[in-house]
């Protein structure tokens, strides 16, 4: 330990002199070491996007290959086993960790834009502007939320583009709710009349002041909501609304194989475990970035 | 002509309407089962086992417990004589029941319609060894000229006791007259518009017993329509006026209908003032409707119902293996899932493209990845068609897997590369078939892009002949002259809605005059022939393969009624139940 | 404070008519004929235009809308497309079972959720607390129908069982068949809740527990923390009591997956079909009827913070 009381940085083991990027890494494994759950989450998400992305390399088979002989259990041919078809399902959870990644970013992304950009415009705007959206947001989170995505992908059919669009339309409402609220309470704050009294414009306020406050809030929500968005998706595929076969979707398959007799186990287990797990390192990465990104939103640790 | 030469082979027309409902329901298909469990492969009627067909055990019943079962001669069904008195049968389907039009449903109603009313006959074309049934009609002829067919009915049919004021009375030919005359209005848009439509010129009640159908020109097919359970019921002249037609049921059949709940069971009692004495046996049918095939196979597995249709051999094999006592069965049908190509649109109005798509598919392959095996290759007609189809050998050369083929025609026709987009609903029955079908097209070099629809799009599309092209879901037709509609001009209804833009004069000609052959030797071979002529066009229509029937009943079922296709509700009053 | 109430009632309205708009225009642009769907092939052209007529389709949609609103406001659901019986009697046979549903999961989820949610936030930190937590955030991250499927398949295939799928067992003629069969749907369906209410509560709790009469009270003995415990539980529950009621607003609408799984005949099952069957009257009905419970609970909810909150009356 160097007299600051932090742990040296490489730079320092290295007997190098102590650098900024040092300090900055020895915080960051101090915000690790308090938050291990958070990093644990972030590991988990770490692995599923590598498997995303590196999908077509990991997995042995293509999805739609009927590769083997049909329901057999885990062996080393077929880590997970084979679903009805004979297809490896080991390979179909690997592209399906993919296209859930996909649609979930995407989704998320989108949906989270669209919310940050409508709830501040109301929460700035005031008046009527506000009035109008809110009441728009209200009638919106009032609508029972799977209902919602049933009939508006009923309306634009089935494809993974209306999915993620469908799912980013269910999102806009409450993030633009939660983003509105914050907006209000930054826009009350000192600094924000002060700007005004100067003559800066709205937009400048906006830019400069009250978005990068609301951002670790957005950000934080946006966590959480990408394995609420991978959850919907999987909801819908398992209705046989959302990704249509042949493409490999962790919900869809586990239709799939509940429709199956004897039940190949294998092809609903896994599946399962993946949504389990994907949505689990999301709800982890965003309790821990939510305790490090805005104190006044923890939960008392 | 006595009526025995009309005995024979007449079939029955069944529904596609059926199917395209199902279509209709991306989650559901349309199986129902009150008489007999059918699988969720939206096939209508369990229609089944014949003599000959080929099949791998020919339609015998597969013990699940380990005792081997008596076989009954392949092909005809009769209920072991006897059977305890009483007893709640309980079955199940997938899909809604959609209430219960006699002349107009083909959901879950239309397993309830043939066993609270009765029909003037009962047939199938599955199973000729029965021939036809007398029902309310006791003895039929027909005219020296062809033209007509005249029936005698039974004066002792009463009407049920029932809470909607229909008088209780024997059921006469002014009942039938006045049904088969709601059949014949459009606004009915009951199936049975069709045959009434093309081939009949009026009924006649002669008197309180007789009853008559006279027709245009002769036809081949009028006991196999007359009988056909989904468009052919006789009801009540009073009860066709009420508003709850569909809602609820009074008819003379042995069964009535006490309660019906959409989405929920459907409960039918015994009649007691069926004329047949000590019939039915059973008190009370419980058909269930479930929501999905997992739901209903659980219920089954849990002895909550007692017959299950499942959706493969191999699925049947082993829910029968696990459950001891139960019978297994294999009954040929007359289901197939199809592609259909729009002949007015590029590039199907190519029939040498037609022709290599064709001979690109292995139909094998469907028939052992989806049907487990349990499978045929098929013509323009089912194998359940006994007489109808073409031999196996013949169909093989005449429609042959060939990549080598297939790349041939397309480089003379000048699309070595073909690709071609192709609409389906998203149902995951079809996503099988959309799987296969795309890989072994690309085998040939051609590229097929799926382009999935919401069932809604799928059937608008289909019915306004917008679609291009499109694997469909499967398909039933028990009658032959139904069946070869789809290569007649104006298609399969006649006024080109489904209609695939197909017209040669030659083909209406061959189809026409197959359905007028009375002789039913020289019928046979006009139907054969049609089909080769059919085929020759390289048609805009054609099945994967011929799919089976897969039931499993439970142990404490008597004389469930199996190989026998919609005959099968005929003897429905005759099941009973061990304990 | 009236104004308040007034204003809310407004808005409350206002939303609801809203709805009423954006489903009734949804429903109509999806793809799809209903009657071409009821009838399919053979669906003649005369047939087609009866059905149309019948529903009212051929009608400008401002006229349908403005019918359809008054029948509405009358009570007259009205009819089923597919199966012609009215909406107000499917909805009186499904509205109790998606009811015993609701109470038997809010029922677990009061039962279970809050004492560990407690629990953990008295032994903060400690092991048990720790297992809480990642039970908890476990709770959230399984899929429903996942568990759903493995809870309904698993047994019947072990051991053949399976509770009563298909028919539904009233509770008064059967309590024990009934119980049966709502038992593992509602545990299931109240296993993410759950795990969100024992999240709440133990934050709630923690954030009370840190004001200073709080430890003022800790600090001067035995009967003073249990007057403040009173306390603390009484203020810690009320944001938990809110998303309790929002959960139970949610959960009136019936459960699309869940009930489908099990066979329930529910309010979501039966918005379910409707929706994939294009059934029009059945689809705007209920969601009408779900958007309006939601809305109606969310008033409550709002009059009574504003009651016992002046404060926010004026926001």
């Amino acid at each position: 330990m160097n007299r600051e009381g932090t742990h040296p940085g490489t730079g320092a083991i290295l007997g190098l002199p102590e650098s900024a990027g040092d300090r900055r890494l020895a915080r960051y494994l101090q915000v690790a070491r308090a938050n291990p759950l958070g990093v644990f989450g972030g590991v988990l998400i770490l692995v599923l996007i590598v498997v995303g992305i590196l999908a077509p390399a990991i997995a042995p088979y293509p999805i739609d290959k009927f590769a083997g002989v049909p329901i057999k259990a885990p062996s080393a041919a077929h880590l997970f086993g084979t679903d009805k078809f004979g297809r490896d399902i080991f390979s179909r959870v690997v592209h399906g960790a993919r296209i859930s990644l996909e649609v979930g970013f995407f989704s998320v992304i989108l949906g989270t834009l669209v919310g940050m950009i409508i709830g501040t415009i109301s929460g700035y705007a005031g008046g009527l502007v506000d009035a109008v959206i809110q009441r728009s947001v209200d009638t919106a989170i009032a609508f029972p939320q799977l209902i919602l995505l049933l009939i508006v992908i009923r309306v634009l059919g089935p494809s993974i583009v209306n999915v993620i669009l469908v799912i980013a339309i269910g999102i806009v409402p409450g993030v633009a709710r939660v983003v509105r609220g914050a907006v209000l309470s930054e826009a009350r704050n000192a600094y924000v009349e002060a700007a005004r009294a100067t003559g800066a414009s709205g937009a400048r306020i906006v830019g400069r002041h009250l978005v990068p406050n609301v951002l670790p809030l957005t950000i934080v929500i946006a966590t959480t909501l990408l394995g609420t968005a991978i959850l919907a998706e999987a909801s819908l595929s398992f209705l046989g609304l959302g990704i249509t076969p042949p493409n490999p979707s962790w919900g869809a398959d586990i239709s799939a194989a509940r429709n199956s007799f004897p039940i190949n186990t294998w092809s609903a287990l896994f599946p399962g475990i993946a949504i389990s797990l994907t949505v689990l390192g999301f709800n982890l990465l965003g309790d821990a970035l939510r305790d490090i990104l805005d104190p006044r939103l923890r939960g008392s640790r | 002509m006595a009526s025995g030469e009309l005995l024979g082979v007449l079939r029955r027309r069944a529904s596609r309407r059926a199917a395209m409902r199902g279509a209709a329901l991306s989650s559901a298909g349309l199986a129902f089962a009150i008489a007999c469990g059918s699988s969720n492969n939206n096939k209508k009627a369990a229609t089944t086992a014949t003599s000959a067909a080929p099949a791998p055990s020919g339609g015998t019943p597969a013990p699940g417990g380990g005792s081997a079962a008596a076989s009954p001669a392949a092909g005809s069904f009769k209920p072991a004589p006897g059977g305890k008195q009483g007893g709640e049968y309980r079955t199940g389907f997938t899909g809604p029941w959609a209430g219960v039009d006699p002349h107009n449903s083909v959901y879950g109603g239309s397993g309830l319609v043939p066993i609270i009313y009765n029909y003037l006959v009962r047939t199938s074309t599955i199973a000729p060894d029965i021939g036809i049934l007398p029902e309310l009609a006791t003895a039929w002829e027909s005219a020296p000229d062809n033209l007509s067919v005249t029936f005698k009915l039974r004066p002792n049919a009463m009407i049920a006791e029932n809470k909607q004021n229909v008088p209780v009375r024997p059921m006469d030919a002014e009942d039938a007259k006045a049904s088969f005359e709601r059949v014949a209005d459009p606004k009915a848009a009951s199936n049975g518009y069709s045959w009434i439509h093309d081939w009949v010129d009026h009924f006649e009640a002669v008197d309180k017993t007789t009853f008559k159908v006279v027709t245009k020109a002769p036809y081949a097919w009028v006991l196999n329509n007359v009988g056909n359970n989904l468009y052919s019921a006789v009801v009540p002249k009073e009860w066709l006026l009420s508003p709850d037609l569909k809602k609820t049921a009074v008819g003379s059949g042995p069964f009535m209908l006490q309660s019906l709940e959409e989405g929920g069971k459907a409960i039918v009692v015994r009649n007691h003032t069926y004329w047949e004495p000590g019939l039915p046996l059973l008190n009370q049918i419980t058909g269930n409707s479930f929501a999905d095939q997992a739901t209903y196979r659980t219920a089954f597995t849990s002895k909550q119902i007692d017959v299950y249709g499942a959706t493969d051999v191999e699925e049947a094999k082993a829910i029968a293996g696990s459950l001891k006592g139960s019978q297994r069965y294999e009954d040929p049908g007359f289901g197939f899932n199809s592609f259909w190509m729009n002949v007015t649109q590029k590039p199907w109005d190519d029939p040498r493209i037609r022709k290599a798509v064709r001979r690109a598919i292995n139909p094998d392959e469907y028939i052992q990845l989806i049907a487990k095996g349990l499978g045929k290759q098929i013509g323009p007609l089912s194998y359940a068609m006994k007489g109808y189809t073409l031999p196996d050998d013949e169909l093989k050369k005449l429609m042959p897997f060939s990549i080598q083929d297939a790349k041939q025609i397309l480089q003379a026709a000048g699309q070595p590369n073909l690709t071609f987009k192709f609409q389906h609903p998203t149902s995951s029955n079809v996503a099988d078939y959309v799987n296969i079908f795309v890989r072994q097209l690309a085998a040939a070099g051609i590229t097929a892009q799926p382009e999935p629809q919401d069932a809604g799009t799928w059937v608008a599309g289909y019915f306004t002949n917008k679609l291009s092209a499109s694997l469909s879901l499967n398909q039933e037709y028990a009658n032959p002259d139904f069946a070869l509609h789809w290569f007649t001009t104006g298609g399969i209804t006649g006024n080109s809605h489904y209609d695939t833009g197909f017209s040669d004069p030659e083909v209406d000609a061959a189809v026409k005059k197959a359905a007028g052959t009375i002789d039913e030797t020289a019928r046979k071979a006009a139907y054969q022939d049609a089909q080769r002529l059919i085929i020759s066009k390289d048609p805009p229509f054609w099945n994967f393969y011929g799919s089976y029937v897969n039931i499993v009943v439970g142990g404490n079922v008597v004389n469930y009624p199996h190989g026998i296709g919609s005959l099968g509700y005929y003897y429905t009053k005759n099941i009973s139940l061990a304990s | 404070m009236q104004r308040y109430i007034l204003r809310r009632l407004l808005m409350a309205a206002l939303i609801v008519w809203a709805i009423s708009v954006v489903v009734f225009v949804l429903l109509r642009v999806s793809p799809g004929d209903p009657a071409l769907l009821q009838q399919g092939i053979n669906a003649t052209p005369e047939k087609i235009a009866a059905v149309h007529k019948q529903l009212g389709l051929d009608r400008p949609m401002i006229v349908q809308y403005f019918d359809w609103v008054g029948k509405l406001l009358h009570g007259d659901l009205g009819s089923s497309v597919l199966s012609q019986t009215s909406v107000t009697h499917e909805f009186r046979q499904r509205f109790p079972i998606s009811l015993e549903l609701m109470v038997l999961t809010v029922f677990w989820v009061v039962v279970i959720g809050i004492p560990l949610g407690m629990v953990s936030a008295i032994k903060r930190n400690s092991l048990t607390d720790y297992i809480a937590r990642l039970l908890a955030i476990f709770g959230l991250s399984v899929p429903a129908f996942w568990v759903a499927t493995l809870v309904l398949i698993l047994p019947a295939q072990w051991w053949g069982y399976a509770p009563p799928l298909g028919r539904q067992i009233a509770l008064f003629s059967d309590p024990a068949e009934n119980l049966r069969q709502f038992l593992p749907a509602s545990l299931v369906l109240a296993l993410g809740p759950i795990a969100a209410i024992m999240r709440l509560t133990r934050s709630s709790m923690l954030e009370v527990l840190r004001q200073d009469y709080v430890r003022t009270a800790r600090a001067k003995g035995l009967r003073e923390q249990a007057v403040v415990f009173g306390h603390v539980l009484k203020n810690s529950l009320v944001p938990v009591i809110t998303v309790l009621g929002l959960l139970t607003a949610g959960l009136l609408g019936g459960s699309v997956i869940i009930e489908q799984i099990f066979a329930l005949r529910g309010i979501g099952q039966y918005i379910f079909m409707s929706l994939l069957q294009k059934d029009f009257p059945v689809a705007q009905g209920l969601v009408m009827y779900t958007a309006a419970v939601v809305v109606l609970i969310n008033l409550v909810v709002d009059i009574s913070y504003a009651v016992l909150d002046p404060r926010i009356r004026y926001a």
